[in-house]
């Protein structure tokens, strides 16, 4: 590759890094968190814990259930019992508002309706940046495809990006070891996060996209398109008909596919001659999307079936999207590594910008009241984020409604001001070190304390995710620590070169590490 | 020092290589959609789906073969005259399919 092509490849991945840096941080970080958001869903409703029993139940039961509790709209969706939240969901609404019954699916108690937020809440942040629709969820996907333009140039102007795999040199200077740092993370996580920033992107931009591709077919008409792939929808006839049981609808389901994992279940008109039931739910040991079935509700006949392994190749790959996205397909296993994984991209984004920043700083003239206004914001924002979402877990235990979330955007708002104005980002990160690590600590103990669920108690008890929430938060409780020294030794070594520095030329400045040889 | 050490600036790339690449690009990924969900030949889903799948794919190709021109007009020349092509034949292809 010629020279100047390399020189621009490298300044379009610089600048693409400097000006989405911070964004993509906050997108790879909230989707780390959210690959565990049915686990978080456990952990945070302690009255919905039960131990998972896959014991069969009647789905029909149950329904009935609900409906003498009250949910008696003819639309209600239905969420099944997974290993993360064995309840069964009965929801349905109307004028913008939910009506929820949930169930105990073998012995039929209604369970309090009440469930706290937080999954959704960071589920949310991720997919749709807390913005209306579409404006959150189309600037997700447009930072996906320039993800894929960073790994691209990323990837094109690592020269040695096969020699370097297995980096062993240490690190001389901070810049030294960023760098390898961002080399190292870039090239092992590279399929993962290609996949995962393609797969964003198609997501993000699907309500963007969908218009123009339905034009040759449906005319531009989405709802057209949806229809056909989905199935028509339920038509209202105004005639009260007796329905199939729900079992047998079921029974015949998995008869039809047997391999076929249900996961929701839709019943559209209930009770009309127009009704329809939808059974939705991917096919066990493979990767792919929902599958469905329509069925009538009146006869049990199939209306509609949607199959995502089935057509052409655009089709098949197309139904790879969601679950290569969300990790739906490999168990707790695969949800791990996505988790970890998701974490060297957004440690790939952070180290990204540092970089960037440093070798600014380092370049011939001292570096901008800008540059370290930037510098500063970049690690308020991160930095912020982070503990944010720490503070949600113990404020979440202590505070109803709304407070919680008031207390994640006032604390990422307030460190990221603290970090513009407030004292050099090495020593402000030192102390965030310590205060993710007493909020990490926090959140388990309280959760021990008010509901008697410390870890061992939820193993014993069989509420697995819970026992691996509180886990989790005790691994990163004492990671944080062990970062913190780390700064300690970069501020005394700052102190020193900035006091060289003064020396040397009279200029001062808190953004001075070591330039590199 | 290296060339690649020497200070950034924004931009080597100028204003034409980046409109060619943003602006561009996108059309083109847009217009590849499209062309492709009129002309290939299989069922209606398929077609759709294809034009999605490629959509980031083209975008960013676009962007990079833009970004690295030896300047706004070819920048423009590499993306603009595949654009107009797959614009056009994605016009013609709606109009027939819409007329018939």
């Amino acid at each position: 590759m010629q020279q100047r092509t390399r020189k621009i490849l490298y300044e379009t991945h610089a600048w693409a890094g400097l000006l989405l840096g911070v964004f993509l941080f906050v997108i790879c970080f909230s989707g780390s968190v959210a690959t565990f958001i049915g686990e978080l869903a456990a952990w945070e409703t302690p009255h919905l814990r039960r131990r998972w029993n896959p014991a069969p139940y009647s789905l029909e039961a149950r329904y009935q259930d609900a409906r003498a509790a009250g949910l008696t709209e003819a639309n209600v969706f239905i969420t099944l019992p997974s290993p993360a939240q064995p309840t069964l969901m009965f929801a349905s609404f109307s004028n913008g508002r939910a009506h929820e019954v949930r169930l105990d699916p073998h012995s039929g108690a209604i369970l309090p309706a009440e469930h706290g937020h937080l999954s959704e809440f960071l589920g949310h942040l991720h997919t749709d940046l807390h913005l209306p629709y579409p404006l959150g969820r189309f600037a997700i996907g447009l930072a996906g495809v320039f993800l894929l333009l960073l790994l691209l140039t990323g990837f094109l102007i690592h020269r040695k990006r096969f020699t370097e795999l297995w980096l062993t040199r240490t690190p001389k200077t901070r810049r030294m070891w960023l760098t390898d740092s961002h080399k190292l993370l870039g090239t092992w996580g590279l399929p993962f996060t290609v996949t995962l920033a393609f797969t964003g992107a198609i997501l993000g931009l699907l309500g963007f996209l969908g218009p123009f591709m339905a034009l040759a077919t449906f005319n531009g008409d989405v709802d057209a398109a949806t229809a056909a792939f989905s199935g028509p929808p339920a038509q209202r006839r105004e005639q009260p008909a007796a329905m199939v049981s729900l079992d047998d609808l079921r029974a015949q389901i998995q008869t039809a596919a047997p391999d076929m994992v249900l996961q929701y279940v839709s019943l559209r008109e209930y009770g009309d001659a127009g009704a329809q039931v939808e059974f939705n739910g991917p096919i066990a040991n493979t990767i792919t999307y929902q599958n469905a079935f329509v069925l009538s509700g009146v006869d049990g006949r199939e209306l509609h079936r949607v199959d995502w392994l089935s057509g052409g190749i655009w089709r098949q790959l197309f139904g790879l999207v969601t679950p290569l996205h969300f990790a739906s397909f490999g168990g707790a296993a695969l949800k791990w590594l996505y988790f970890l994984l998701g974490l060297c991209a957004t440690a790939l984004c952070a180290t990204g910008t540092m970089i960037w920043v440093e070798k600014r700083a380092t370049q011939k003239r001292a570096p901008s009241k800008a540059l370290q206004r930037y510098a500063r914001f970049a690690m308020g924002c991160c930095g912020g984020l982070v503990s944010a979402t720490l503070i949600l877990f113990p404020t979440h235990l202590l505070a109803d409604g709304q407070v919680p979330f008031l207390v994640f955007w006032f604390t990422w708002l307030g460190i990221t001001l603290l970090a513009m104005w407030g004292p050099p980002p090495r020593v402000l990160a030192k102390h965030l070190c310590w205060l993710n690590s007493l909020l990490a600590l926090t959140a388990p103990c309280l959760n021990g304390l008010l509901t008697g669920h410390f870890p061992w108690v939820s193993y014993r008890h069989g509420f697995y995710s819970v026992a691996a929430v509180d886990l989790t938060l005790f691994t990163i409780a004492l990671l944080f620590p062990a970062c913190a020294p780390r700064f300690k030794e970069a501020i005394a070594r700052s102190n020193q070169e900035s006091a060289s520095a003064a020396t040397n030329s009279g200029v001062a400045t808190t953004l001075s590490p070591p330039a590199e040889t | 020092m290296s060339t690649l050490s020497k200070p950034l600036t924004l931009f080597t790339l100028n204003w034409g290589r980046l409109s060619a690449g943003l602006v561009g690009g996108l059309v083109l990924a847009l217009a590849v959609g499209v062309t492709c969900s009129v002309y290939w030949p299989s069922e209606a889903f398929d077609r759709m789906f294809m034009g999605a799948l490629l959509f980031p794919g083209v975008w960013v190709t676009a962007m990079t073969a833009a970004f690295t021109a030896n300047g706004g007009k070819q920048a423009w020349t590499w993306v603009g005259i595949p654009s107009l092509l797959f614009v056009s034949s994605a016009g013609v292809g709606l109009w027939l399919n819409l007329g018939a």
